[in-house]
């Protein structure tokens, strides 16, 4: 714990911190471009210079050690006339088109410039010009306005794994580059967040909306489920841009592409009013209360057991409690929420959730992953696993599909044989495991959806248990889910009841006509020609599979236009904020059910949100601790059964389209184009 | 690639687009040679010398598929080696003259007359800074300190040989016995023995007046062996220049 | 509002007229006010008696550069060419009368927007 002075004042600060974060402990804010904490340091831009005793020449903050006994001065004559200097060297080459520069606003050489700026240019010579570059849908480039801090060629390499972007040339001649590819990282969109200047913005963004004119509002992702905290900017009802927000245990300060750039989706194939299917079979514009008695209508005279509903991959909390409640007053125990048919729930809370955390898997030393693929299904886990990888020692095995994780994985096997030889200890990872202090195994989707999907959950809680993962404040046992809204659906208990059917025993009743009505809240991820025979109800936000085979259509919230709880895959409750409200006649989720309630017969017992948050509390009581986890205790779950011999595939085949939203996107769409489909024709295959 | 080890993975690329350019087996025994220096995980760090040998095999300069080649054998991710191969600039990124002039002009060449030796080039080529001359001879480039300062002005040639003492009419001389398929004698046009004094030593050489003590020095008639090589060979060249020029003379 | 007493003693005193626009502006000027030396228009002093209210945007452009001193000669002696005739005729400013310029949706011109960035667009069934 070094001491030193900074400006005159004494502050004592942890070991192996710089000068710079030493001064920001001590209060004092140190201009800087190149210097990202999360990044290694360059010291290239010169922004940070301060001066210290015993040094003739100011020093740069980022790249000296704090040592015991230093006196540094922050804001001196010599402080000040350097960073001016500095500053008019890098504008020299900018140019002066901030008034048409999407960074304008949030522009940290604009900012530092009213500091340290001088007022006129001494400069007479011609500026430097520098050809854009094509770097993807994504990312739009002005490298004339590029000040060389080179943080996107870090923030490419280490955080994100792909070494694409670099900088070619030498001195003045110096140009960063991706030698004209697209940046193909699920992460690339990051790159405009720490771009200090206006060379790398967003492409989707451009000249659409200025910073101030925006209003920002805290949420949270539905996309995947890891739940990044997200800051939605809107202008009017309009969701203009996704920006990350900081939260060190679950995203970090970034967030993934698919979050970041999905939300054009929201503007188009809005459900935005009630449609009924008429007597001639078309779908017609209806009210909420036409709506409404439709369904009264057809439910009445049924018994539970003809009633079954389904609850979507990106619901809160609130709506599919109340959707529970709403089954409950119709009798029926038809209920689920696992559209892919994945088999968890059943028993403790454990055996769904990602215990380990995702800022655990920094304690972790070996990892199993089966049937996942984590840069696709969790692209925020995927990067936390691989800042693990590079701090050394940590070995990656993978059982499943052959992948490229950006970091060294050990290829093991494709399907449950492989898991079962770990399992017996017969196979060479088996020691590393065994040898591991704290290891953890990883269950994807690909892995438990599927037919035999108990009996893995059981053998990986058999490798969790005699590889000693599960230990007092360890506890390697993970599931990771792809939908935001599984977790909050399995921890109300949105199960088949006893006696009642799971996804694919709805459909199947719908098909021999033993379930007459199927209510889908939000749900579009199976084959919704199955339903034809039944009579759908449909509840969401987007045109698309589910609405299509609906006979009645009610139109719902999208993330950014409820007050919403969501779970996520670490058992972590996040509350999602209201920014915009749902177009036309949309309502809030809960309150259509609550409203439909009441004309079935029995109306749902919560008016407003605070008490249906108060229900939920009820349900489960782990809702009442937002954004805190405590461990779940490790109890019986799993089914031990007969292994298939299928091998285990990830559920996300394209990490630019999942759901409803983003498949709506156009940015996505672009995505798609760019990465996906080239990868597609090379390979042959369906990857 | 059989030849050379693997080592652990960091990061994602895209893979190399080497085209059709491959080592020659040459190349190859000299990038082994290169290659054996490092670790084997550490083995990137020959990235220099596999370019250089690659810019070798390809008449002197590097081009998108021997720089993305050079990635493809260290298992680097091709935008590094483009770093690099665009950061220095002994690679040439395009076609040089088969004589390349290196002339330099820091401090101590440009006070003895860089600029004159440059200028009567350009004039004699019709060239500038950075290109080829029209037949694929010649090309120039200005360079920083090579180190001969005591023999400036001076050039290099092709990367190695050095011609020492020019002045603009020697350098035309040496311009047109390139073009004639002669390649002139390196070091110093001017008749000196490395770099000896015109005329022989002027220091040191009253050494025994002072009763200087032993060692191979003190009694003045010790010459080193490269010493004593270098003035024979100025000799030879004098003698060779002088019955040569009689001829023409007579 | 009518040019001032003083202004209209001191033309009839000093001014040479000048010339007159199309909108009926005098325009006068007295090459020998005494200017403090140094200024811009220290050589002569230029002028206008507006045919109507004082409002200097009736002044047309030509005029308007001679009374500036950007051009040595009247519009009518070769000081500024004549009007191209693509250019449009001069008006003065419109701003607070009945012919202001209105952005559409003004509530005075029907208070109708075009739809806004914010809209969506609906699905419909097919």
């Amino acid at each position: 714990m070094p001491t030193l002075e900074i400006d005159g004042k004494e502050v004592t600060v942890p070991q192996g911190v710089n000068v710079l974060q030493a001064c920001e402990i001590a209060g004092h804010e140190i201009p800087r471009f190149c210097y990202h904490e999360r990044l290694s340091i360059a010291g290239n831009c010169r922004m940070c210079l301060v001066e210290m005793e015993r040094s003739p020449k100011p020093i740069a903050s980022c790249h000296m050690p704090a040592q015991d006994g230093m006196k540094v001065w922050t804001d001196t004559e010599m402080v000040r006339k350097a960073r001016r200097g500095v500053m008019e060297f890098l504008l020299i080459n900018h140019p002066l088109d901030c008034p048409i520069c999407d960074q304008g606003g949030e522009c940290d050489l604009q900012d530092q410039a009213m500091a340290y700026g001088f007022d006129r240019s001494r400069y007479e010579e011609n500026k430097r010009a520098v050809p854009e570059k094509e770097m993807g849908p994504l990312i739009k480039t002005i490298m004339t306005r590029c000040i060389h801090c080179t943080r996107c060629i870090r923030f490419a390499a280490e955080v994100a794994g792909v070494e694409e972007i670099g900088a070619v040339g030498r001195g003045e001649h110096m140009e960063i580059t991706t030698l004209e590819q697209a940046i193909d990282s699920e992460l690339s969109g990051n790159l405009v967040d720490i771009c200090p200047v206006g060379a790398l913005t967003s492409r989707p963004y451009a000249f659409s909306a200025r910073p101030w004119e925006l209003r920002k509002t805290p949420s949270v992702d539905v996309m995947d489920a890891v739940g990044s905290n997200i800051r939605v900017d809107t202008r009017g009802r309009d969701v203009m841009r996704v920006l990350p927000r900081l939260h060190e245990d679950v995203n970090e300060e970034w967030i993934d592409d698919k979050t970041r750039h999905a939300c054009d989706g929201l503007r188009r194939q809005r459900l935005d009013r009630p449609f009924v299917r008429n007597k001639k079979g078309r779908l017609e514009e209806a009210t909420w209360d036409e709506a409404f008695t439709a369904i009264a209508k057809r439910l009445k005279g049924k018994t539970g057991e003809q009633v079954g509903a389904i609850a979507g991959d990106q619901c809160d909390a609130e709506s599919m409690l109340a959707l529970r409640d709403f089954m409950g007053t119709l009798g029926s125990p038809n209920l689920d929420c696992r559209q892919d048919g994945a088999k968890i729930g059943q028993g403790a809370r454990a055996g769904y959730l990602f215990n380990t955390t995702i800022a655990g898997i920094e304690e972790a030393d070996a990892c199993l992953l089966v049937g996942t693929n984590p840069r696709r299904e969790a692209a925020m886990l995927n990067a936390r696993l691989r800042k693990r990888f590079l701090k050394g020692g940590f070995k990656v095995g993978v059982v499943g599909e052959q992948m490229d994780l950006t970091y060294q994985t050990e290829y093991l096997g494709a399907g449950p044989e492989t898991l079962q030889q770990v399992a017996d200890g017969k196979h060479p990872f088996a020691e590393t495991l065994k040898n591991a202090e704290k290891p953890m195994i990883v269950l994807g989707q690909g892995a438990l959806a599927r037919e035999d999907g108990a009996a893995v959950l059981a053998l990986g809680r058999q490798i969790a248990e005699s590889f000693g993962m599960v230990q007092e404040a360890w506890n390697g046992f993970n599931v990771l889910h792809t939908a935001a809204a599984r977790v909050a659906g399995l921890d109300l208990g949105l199960l088949p009841g006893t006696g009642g059917r799971d996804v694919e025993g709805i459909l199947q009743g719908a098909e021999t006509g033993e379930i007459d009505t199927v209510y889908l809240l939000a749900a579009d991820e199976f084959d919704t020609s199955r339903l034809d025979n039944a009579f759908v109800v449909y509840q969401g936000h987007h045109g698309d599979a589910g609405a299509h085979a609906a006979d009645v259509i009610l139109p719902g919230a999208a993330y950014t236009e409820k007050n919403g709880t969501y779970v996520n895959t670490e058992g972590r409750v996040q509350l999602g904020r209201l920014a915009g409200f749902p177009p036309g006649e949309a309502r809030d989720d809960w309150s259509i059910l609550r409203a439909l309630s009441a004309y079935t017969g029995q109306a749902l017992p919560y008016d407003n949100l605070g008490q249906v948050r108060q229900k939920l509390i009820e349900t489960a009581d782990t809702f009442a601790r937002i954004d805190q986890l405590a461990p779940a205790e490790w109890e019986a779950f799993g089914t031990r059964g007969k292994l298939g011999g299928e091998p285990f595939r990830s559920p996300v085949a394209n990490f630019y389209m999942t759901d409803p939203i983003s498949r709506n996107s156009e940015t996505m769409a672009r995505c798609t184009e760019a990465f996906i489909l080239p990868k597609r024709e090379a390979t042959g295959t369906h990857g | 690639m059989s030849r050379v080890t693997t080592h652990p993975k960091v990061t994602s690329f895209r893979p190399p687009e080497t085209g059709d350019f491959a080592f020659t087996e040459a190349s190859w025994k000299e990038a082994e040679f290169a290659l054996a220096k490092y670790p084997e995980d550490h083995k990137a760090s020959a990235v220099m010398p596999l370019l250089w040998i690659a810019q070798r095999q390809n008449q002197g300069h590097l081009t998108r598929a021997a720089i993305e080649y050079v990635a493809q054998i260290l298992e680097m991710a091709p935008i590094r080696v483009h770093e690099i191969a665009t950061f220095y600039t002994m690679y040439n990124l395009e076609k040089p003259g088969k004589v390349q002039l290196q002339i330099c002009r820091t401090t101590p060449c440009m006070l003895r007359g860089a600029d004159d030796i440059l200028a009567a080039v350009k004039t004699k080529l019709g060239i500038d800074d950075g290109e080829v001359t029209e037949d694929g001879l010649f090309s120039l480039m200005e360079v920083e300190c090579l180190g001969a300062c005591c023999n400036a002005p001076m050039m290099q040639v092709n990367n190695e040989a050095y011609y020492e003492d020019l002045t603009p009419e020697i350098v035309e001389r040496l311009i047109d016995d390139w073009r004639a398929g002669k390649t002139p004698t390196p070091g110093s046009q001017q008749g000196r023995a490395g770099s000896e004094p015109e005329g022989g030593p002027t220091v040191l050489t009253d050494v025994q007046d002072y009763g200087a003590a032993d060692g191979p020095y003190a009694n003045g008639t010790f010459v080193p062996a490269e010493v004593r090589r270098a003035r024979a060979a100025a000799a030879q060249a004098d003698n060779e220049a002088g019955t040569s020029s009689d001829k023409g003379s007579s | 509002m009518r040019n001032s007493l003083v202004t209209r003693l001191y033309t009839r005193r000093h001014g040479i007229h000048v010339g007159e626009d199309q909108f009926g502006n005098q325009y006068y000027r007295n090459p020998n006010a005494h200017r403090a030396p140094g200024l811009l228009s220290s050589s002569e002093k230029r002028w206008v008696l507006y045919n109507g209210a004082p409002e200097a945007s009736r002044v047309p452009p030509a005029w308007h550069a001679w009374l500036h001193h950007i051009t040595d000669e009247p519009p009518a002696d070769g000081g500024v060419p004549d009007r191209k005739p693509w250019e449009k005729e001069h008006a003065p400013n419109r701003t607070m009368t009945a012919e202001a310029y209105r952005p559409p949706g003004h509530t005075l011109r029907g208070g109708k927007r075009a739809k806004g960035t914010g809209d969506y667009e609906p699905w419909l069934p097919s």
